[in-house]
């Protein structure tokens, strides 16, 4: 009898508990019936959320396609959405892979996740932006540069190299090479020096305490908050610092007639194999690489570079005519990304 | 009456539903990366699992691992039994509010710690700028980024699980032994050799519980750049190399069970002194001990709580940063609380069957330990098992596709700890109730609805605010398979977060903190006003 007292007792908080699932539920059902009405495409995207979101919702309003996206993390820059490409790819959920660097869309078309596509509206961007087989077209690109923090570094180091100065000795930070574009710097710097002297070269960073920080975010902040006095990061990271008006400059390395020069990365996108929604997907893949799109993302804080050369950007976006790159393939890249990967957890994960 | 062997019938396929849902819930995404790894195109090949377990690479991240582990529960041991002593021995005034401001570090998600540990032990921070004063010149700051900085904030995340073993403890300890012993000896010395060694087993759960908890999460180490188990694996993930992440889960798994283990066989049986039952002692400590025990947990709740969300507020100052986050972050709010809820259902229906069901028997105590499972591969490869198991035509497509595979993840990811909290009120529960309802011919059913149910509703309600708390702040599981479209709160702070702690970060995390300490209070307070039927139950 006491038990049956006191269920009566607590009753209510079952109660409680039992009404607020089944609004959860309903919730959660209405949501699920509400999701097949509009026609959508799903993609992943590498791209900061804060710039790709108004590329996407754009999309939407032009073309009434709602666009799913799932945005990857800064710490595990395009991997971790990789990583789930490939766990999906025997029942794919993405249609559109929209990612930052080219690295690892090329171990997608090599891993037969992607579709060829050739899409109308990359016809003006340079062949050496785009796949031969038409597996991924390039757009909107960044620079790996070098920021330095204007009150503690009165001459700039103008090469990488200057890592290994003893000058700079624990006073310099680079992101996590195993991430985004700075494990795509380190699989090119392996294709263009080869083995030995990546390797040397990356010893050489350990022998000299160059900090590994999470992600080129991450640099552009500690070295504009005079944690560090330089570092390497990409164009849209160190741009940000610059217009927020924080004490950092940033600048190619290697520009020197015979520099190794820069690595000029662009966005690539690629339909995925069995997509869910093929057409919806064509539809977005034309329209992110429409002259459109690249002026937007050159226009926002990101400055990336159009590859289109209709596209007029403004002055404060560096040209890539103008600038030295390396002599470097993105197919050479993509062939020692894995190679590269093994090497730097081996190095920088301890 | 109903049938007796009806009865028996029901009871069984109720128990083999419950198997059922635990091994698809939690067994199956394990056991299929497990398959994965060990065939490769139809043959057995241990390759990946040789060459990962057999490096010299294994071993430092070993060290590494069982360094920050230990270092967290040693350090949080230091903090939290000092704390739950001066709670429940010393009785320090205002008690109440103390212990549940003790209890808010463990409610929330590590990585909102590690972002306001990073904060104040910056170059900018409080800690930071005031230990960089205090050092001689020329001599480094030591740096929330590195293998201390990692067992520090772990410590400080976790110090209350052993904080509330030596409260519980002490609310079962039997105040006659202490006045017993006290006709033979001083205070002081009594405290030392009576109370200390009989609460010292469920210390030291305490302590075992923040061992595990910090071995197997990658959110704080994966922020503060230090690598261990769960960092390799994801790592090893970026390499696509499934089967040797799978490989390198089997070290956790091993070091998970040596811990069950070892509690199961050293420490369990040592709790057996305390009685069980409420006997307020009737002695009392001195003032200045009180006083000094009042400061310390004050102290302890200063650094632990105050400072850390102040840091974070001061950083999301202007005020209308909130109204931002509101804005942008209105759908993460509602998805959250939603699998929140939703996880937190599932798990406490769960559990509670479970415990009803089979009770405190062998088959409970394996049922347990296959629970461990994916709680002890941490949640990234959980995600990956979770992936290959749910993404396939049918009915596990229609799961996979909607947010009821985030549910699923955080309910595999906490069974265990659901499943532990109403094994405990099971085993509370006087097994004559049920006899005396079995002689008056009362169907096992209506029994377990009509006695054990109520007399677990304290429990139900733990277990529900503390899975809708864990699911909430849950990241490692969730971050690879949220539907497309959709994003939990956790998962947008740990991609915002990567950016630095802004004033958007910091408004976030402090959102996210309240949202979950409302949710905690409440299930404390339901908690509160319901848990004196305990005495009922025995």
């Amino acid at each position: 009898m006491k038990g049956l007292s006191m269920f009566k007792e607590h009753r209510s908080y079952m109660r409680g508990i039992l009404l607020v699932t089944a609004c959860a539920a309903t919730l959660f059902l209405a949501h699920g019936c509400a999701r097949e009405k509009a026609p959508a495409v799903v993609v992943y995207t590498a791209l900061d959320e804060m710039y790709s979101q108004p590329i996407l919702s754009a999309f939407t309003e032009q073309t009434g396609i709602r666009v799913l996206p799932v945005y990857d993390t800064e710490a595990s820059k395009t991997t971790g959405m990789v990583s789930r490409l490939v766990a999906e790819r025997d029942r794919p959920r993405a249609d559109v892979f929209w990612n930052n660097e080219t690295a690892q869309t090329i171990v997608l078309k090599n891993k037969g996740i992607l579709e060829a596509y050739r899409s109308p509206s990359a016809e003006s961007i340079p062949d050496a932006f785009k796949d031969p087989e038409g597996f991924w077209t390039g757009f909107a690109a960044r620079g790996r540069v070098i920021i330095y923090n204007t009150d503690l570094v009165k001459v700039p180091p103008s090469s990488i190299r200057d890592l290994l100065k003893p000058e700079w000795a624990g006073r310099a930070a680079i992101a996590k090479p195993l991430f985004g574009t700075t494990a795509t710097h380190a699989a090119a710097l392996f294709a263009a020096w080869g083995d030995g002297e990546a390797k040397a070269f990356f010893h050489g960073l350990k022998d000299n305490q160059i900090a590994v920080l999470a992600g080129n975010a991450t640099v552009r902040d500690q070295v504009a908050a005079g944690e560090y006095a330089w570092g390497l990061t990409d164009t849209d990271d160190a741009n940000g610092a610059v217009e927020d008006g924080r004490p950092a400059k940033w600048l190619y390395p290697d520009q020197g007639p015979d520099g190794l020069g820069t690595l000029v990365i662009p966005n690539t996108v690629a339909l995925v194999k069995g997509a869910p929604h093929p057409d919806a997907a064509q539809k977005l893949i034309d329209y992110l690489l429409s002259p459109q799109v690249e002026e937007a993302l050159s226009k926002m804080r990101s400055i990336q570079i159009p590859l289109n050369p209709n596209v007029v950007a403004s002055e404060r976006v560096p040209k890539v005519s103008d600038t030295r790159t390396m002599a470097v393939t993105f197919d050479e890249i993509a062939a020692r990304m894995e190679s590269t990967a093994v090497f730097v957890k081996e190095e920088f994960l301890q | 009456m109903r049938h007796p062997r009806t009865d028996v019938h029901t009871r069984r396929a109720a128990s083999l539903l419950v198997w059922a849902a635990v091994l698809v819930m939690a067994v199956l995404p394990v056991a299929i990366l497990f398959v994965r790894a060990i065939v490769v195109e139809g043959q057995v090949n241990l390759d990946s699992f040789r060459s990962v377990l057999f490096s010299t690479r294994q071993w430092r991240l070993l060290a590494n691992s069982v360094l920050v582990a230990g270092g967290a529960a040693c350090l949080a041991t230091l903090l939290g039994a000092p704390a739950g002593y001066a709670l429940a021995y010393a009785r320090v005034p205002a008690r109440r509010l103390l212990t549940a401001l003790l209890a808010i570090p463990a409610l929330l998600p590590p990585y909102v710690l590690a972002t306001a540990w990073a904060v104040m032990l910056g170059a900018n921070g409080v800690l930071g700028s005031w230990l960089g004063a205090l050092l001689p010149l020329g001599q480094a700051r030591p740096s929330p980024f590195s293998v201390p900085g990692t067992i520090l904030v772990l410590a400080f995340t976790y110090y209350p699980l052993v904080t509330f073993a030596a409260v519980a403890a002490l609310s079962r300890f039997d105040g006659r032994l202490e006045e017993a012993a006290l006709l033979t000896g001083a205070r002081a010395r009594v405290f030392r050799s009576v109370v200390v060694p009989l609460t010292l087993p469920s210390v030291l759960t305490g302590a075992l519980s923040v061992f595990v908890l910090a071995l197997l999460n990658f959110s704080v180490p994966s922020l503060l750049q230090v690598n261990t188990y769960p960092v390799e694996l994801y790592a090893s993930s970026a390499t696509y190399d499934f089967a040797a992440a799978t490989a390198q889960s089997l070290p956790l798994l091993a070091l998970c069970l040596i811990a069950l283990s070892a509690w199961a066989v050293v420490l369990r049986p040592r709790n057996a002194w305390l009685t069980g039952a409420r006997r307020e002692r009737s002695l009392r400590v001195s003032p200045r001990v009180r006083a000094w025990a009042a400061a310390g947990c004050w102290g302890l709740v200063l650094l632990s709580v105050f400072a850390p969300l102040a840091s974070l507020f001061v950083r999301s100052l202007p005020l209308r940063t909130y109204l931002s986050v509101w804005e942008t972050a209105r759908g993460e709010f509602g998805t959250s609380l939603l699998v929140g809820v939703l996880s937190a259902t599932l798990l406490a229906g769960l559990a509670f069957l479970q415990s009803a069901l089979l009770g405190k028997g062998r088959q409970a105590a394996v049922l347990m330990l296959v629970e461990l499972l994916p709680f002890a591969v941490t949640g990234p490869l959980l995600s990956l098992g979770l992936i290959a198991l749910w993404n396939r035509d049918g009915l596990p497509g229609l799961v996979y596709d909607s947010l009821a595979i985030v549910v699923l993840a955080c309910g595999a990811r906490y069974l265990f700890i659901a499943a532990g909290i109403l094994a405990a009120g099971g085993q509370r529960m006087n097994p004559r109730l049920h006899e005396a309802a079995r002689v008056q011919g009362i169907s096992w059913w209506r029994a377990m609805f009509g006695i054990t149910l109520p007399l677990q509703v304290p429990f139900l309600v733990a277990c529900w605010g503390l899975a809708f708390v864990l699911a909430v702040g849950e990241l490692d599981a969730t971050v690879l398979v949220c539907p497309p479209g959709k994003t939990t709160l956790a998962i947008r702070l740990f991609t915002l977060m990567h950016y630095g702690p802004d004033a958007y970060v910091a408004a976030l995390s402090l959102m996210t903190a309240l949202v979950i300490l409302c949710a905690g209070a409440c299930a404390a307070w339901a908690y509160g006003r319901i848990g004196n039927t305990r005495d009922a139950s025995h």
